[in-house]
């Protein structure tokens, strides 16, 4: 979406007529101005977003009963708490040995996980009974050095889902990340 | 810190739980989507959650979030729907703030400025642990705009001191302090506002897009109070290539004018009129040119720059008659806005649109007829449409994946429900059944009867080893039985001794037995059970998949053909409205390139008498 090129018109338009005032209640994040007779269109953008949002919403509840029924779904999260000592970069999951996901990080993404957001990973099925995944960690540690650790889980599949959560923590005593996966309950 | 950055928008899990409950990692999924400002990602799993029934025990936080996300993302009514179904008594005293605070960015946002006063007022996050007072950007955003609306200016700069200046939202608050100050004639205050948001540090683009608007008002505040010099250096230190470039060598030109300056001003008139595009700068350095040089004294040359300056702007009025009458053609219309239509990521597809209209217009100036705030919004609307009709298009070709999917799900679930019975997968589970059913009722007769030196007994308990030497000794009893009469009992005392140490042994080990046996038996149970359950799962797959799965493709793809058409009403109506809004620019600049010929032709009336009265007679 060109939203740049957009947000320059609605700027250039700004300043060429001159009259800053006009933005006096806010520029782009501004209420709707008063010469716009446009609650209809509000109205209707807004009924199809909103039916959209249903449509999608149903289609993944789909998707996920087709793709990973719960009798082999697998799920595996990622989070972070504090993250002062590792800046992540990637992360890698084995499961039973097979390498299933390679995940390369943005800075925002980073900052999302950092800022108390949970990133689902990785979504897949698995067989029933005793599964092994491992997790390679890959960034910079404490004094910016290349890091790159890996944590393991064992896990029972059954029939219901499995939720396994990869966390990076910070071990304030020995001033490194650590890195735990867990399966939640 | 994290406590601090989700305090008010959304709840966020903050104790150090050893294992995250599932309901919390959704939570957290929502949240990581919102804080990448994916808001449509971040309702969509909100809602996921709540159909998949992931939410757990605190609703209130995922209905929170979900009316924060559809807000953001402009579905406003549906945001105040969420709110409005919360129920009171539900609510933590941290979650009643948090609705205010929704509620004010509602009220806000209608400019109902009384009612978002008010909750503004009620929101108080009180204190870090540090004993300093906690505010959330935005609140403060909001209470700084009030009180500029209000002209309560020292209570605006109260509360932008509270943000921080990393945020782009102090950028916006100071920069409309600073307009609302100007407007008041507060004109010294309003220079400390800009020069205050001069010297804020820039983390985004759109904030050094605002310092850039800032020194450019600045100027204009110094020139209001007779300060040219200062304005002058103002404008000179913006940047040669910015966005606000020919603005600020408009006012720079008029600025050098009112000095009387006219040497400089024709300098810049010149360097702008030179431009081979059309703004109101570069209209207006066409005529202010020849009027600099007329000031100089330069009659002759400043007739000739008024005739070529007549010229230029007759030809752009028969180039803009021209494309008006073009403008009628709503396929013309609709292959302009292509270029909205460009991804933005592809730069080589986007200039070769823009090249491709450049030689259709010859030049690009037709963006500026499209540059007002309602054409920006329908133009949002009309690339956010189009994306949805793009999606659209693509759902059948998905949904038949699923289909196909769908179908080979159902084939396996019937074969496997027919290898059930075909490979005998159902007679041998029966024999397994019996077997342990018949183990069960021996240990349960073992376990009534006192132990006895009997073969019944013994057989029950003995392992293999222990009933292989029972048979032996069985036998050889059998033989004995053949031996002469007086042979006899010596042979029949050692077997009696050695069936008695089988006896002792079962004896010793009986209690232990019985209980591997019964754990044997209990284990059996439950994986026959788990047999069952598969079979029955088995048996009852493709129904399910019919149930679950098959109908719901219709329904899917009736719903995506009843938003199509609605996407397809809305686009139209929003390229219809463009394109008289596109007619409206056009109409525009005509009457600005019609008042500057009419200055023009009377300057040049002017020159040319003014000419000929210096003629000698």
């Amino acid at each position: 979406m060109p939203r740049t090129t957009l947000i320059w018109i609605a700027l250039l338009v700004l300043s060429l007529t001159g009259t800053v005032a006009r933005t006096q209640t806010g520029v782009d994040r501004s209420p709707t101005p008063p010469e716009q007779p446009s609650v209809s269109f509000d109205v209707q953008m807004e009924d199809i977003k909103r039916s959209l949002v249903e449509l999608k919403r149903d289609l993944v509840v789909l998707e996920e009963d087709l793709l990973f029924p719960a009798s082999s779904q697998v799920a595996v999260f990622v989070a972070m708490d504090l993250g002062e000592f590792f800046a992540l970069d990637a992360v890698t999951l084995k499961l039973n040995g097979k390498e299933v996901s390679h995940y390369l990080y943005t800075d925002k993404q980073v900052d999302a996980l950092y800022r108390g957001g949970v990133q689902r990973l990785y979504v897949g099925n698995v067989r029933q009974g005793n599964n092994r995944l491992t997790a390679f960690f890959t960034g910079r540690g404490p004094s910016g050095r290349d890091y790159r650790r890996a944590t393991t889980v064992e896990f029972e599949k059954t029939f219901e889902p499995i939720f396994v959560e990869l966390k990076i923590t910070d071990s304030t005593a020995k001033y490194q990340p650590e890195f735990v996966a867990t399966v939640s309950p | 810190m994290k406590s601090f950055l989700c305090d008010l928008i959304l709840s966020c899990t903050l104790v150090a739980q050893p294992v995250t409950l599932v309901e919390d990692l959704y939570y957290g999924t929502v949240l990581y989507a919102y804080y990448q400002d994916d808001f449509q990602q971040a309702l969509l799993d909100t809602l996921v959650a709540e159909r998949l029934e992931r939410r757990g025990q605190d609703v209130v936080r995922f209905e929170l979030a979900k009316g924060s996300f559809a807000f953001a993302d402009g579905m406003y009514r549906y945001a105040e729907q969420t709110f409005a179904d919360l129920q009171a008594d539900q609510l933590t005293g941290l979650d009643s703030m948090r609705l205010t605070f929704h509620l004010a960015r509602e009220h806000f946002r209608r400019e109902d400025f009384a009612r978002a006063g008010n909750d503004l007022q009620a929101i108080d996050l009180g204190k870090t642990w540090f004993g300093r007072e906690r505010f959330h950007p935005e609140v403060e955003f909001m209470r700084a705009e009030l009180a500029t609306q209000a002209g309560d200016f020292d209570g605006a700069r109260r509360a932008i001191q509270r943000i921080d200046e990393t945020d782009g939202l102090r950028a916006y608050a100071l920069f409309n302090l600073g307009v609302g100050l100007r407007a008041a004639g507060r004109l010294q205050q309003a220079e400390t506002a800009f020069q205050q948001l001069g010297e804020t540090p820039a983390y985004d683009s759109e904030t050094l897009d605002l310092q850039q608007r800032a020194q450019l008002a600045l100027a204009f505040v110094k020139r209001e109070r007779s300060e040219p010099a200062s304005a002058e250096a103002i404008l000179g230190d913006l940047p040669a290539a910015g966005r606000y470039r020919d603005l600020a060598l408009t006012s720079y030109g008029g600025l050098a004018m009112d000095r009387g300056d006219y040497r400089l001003a024709a300098r810049i008139w010149m360097s702008l009129q030179q431009e081979d595009y059309w703004t109101e700068s570069t209209a207006t350095a066409r005529l202010a040119f020849p009027m600099s040089l007329e000031q100089m004294a330069s009659g002759e040359l400043a007739l000739i720059e008024y005739r070529a300056a007549e010229r230029s702007f007759e030809g752009r009025l028969d180039e803009l008659t021209a494309l008006s009458m073009r403008a009628d053609d709503p396929r013309w219309v609709g292959g302009l806005l292509k270029v909205f239509a460009t991804p933005e990521h592809s730069s080589a597809e986007m200039n070769d649109v823009v090249a491709r209209w450049r030689a259709e217009l010859g030049h690009t100036d037709w963006l500026q007829w499209l540059s007002t705030e309602r054409v920006h919004e329908l133009l949002l609307e009309w690339d956010e449409l189009n994306g949805i009709a793009d999606w659209l298009e693509d759902l059948p070709d998905q949904l038949a994946i699923f289909d196909a999917l769908a179908n080979e799900q159902q084939r396996r679930a019937r074969t496997a429900g027919q290898q059930i019975e075909t490979n005998g997968l159902a007679e041998n589970r029966e024999r397994l059944g019996k077997t342990i059913r018949a183990v069960h009722s021996s240990l349960v007769a073992l376990r009534a009867v006192p132990p006895s030196r009997t073969s019944d007994w013994m057989f029950r308990l003995a392992d293999p080893a222990q009933r292989e030497l029972l048979m032996q000794l069985q036998m050889q009893r059998q033989r004995v039985h053949r031996l002469p009469e007086g042979q006899r009992d010596p042979w029949i005392e050692r077997i009696d001794r050695l069936e008695g140490l089988v006896f002792w042994d079962l004896i010793d080990q009986s209690s232990q037995r019985t209980r591997a046996l019964e754990k044997l038996v209990r284990d059996d149970t439950r994986a026959l059970a788990e047999v069952d359950a598969r079979i029955v799962r088995v048996r009852t797959a493709e129904e399910a998949l019919v149930a679950g799965v098959k109908m719901d493709f219709l329904a899917f793809q009736t719903r995506a053909d009843a938003i199509t058409r609605s996407v397809g009403v809305a686009l139209a109506q929003r390229e219809a409205m463009l394109g008289k809004e596109l007619k409206a620019g056009m109409a525009r600049e005509i009457r600005q390139v019609q008042h500057h010929l009419l200055v023009t032709r009377i300057a040049i009336a002017r020159a040319t008498d003014r000419l000929a009265m210096s003629e000698p007679w």
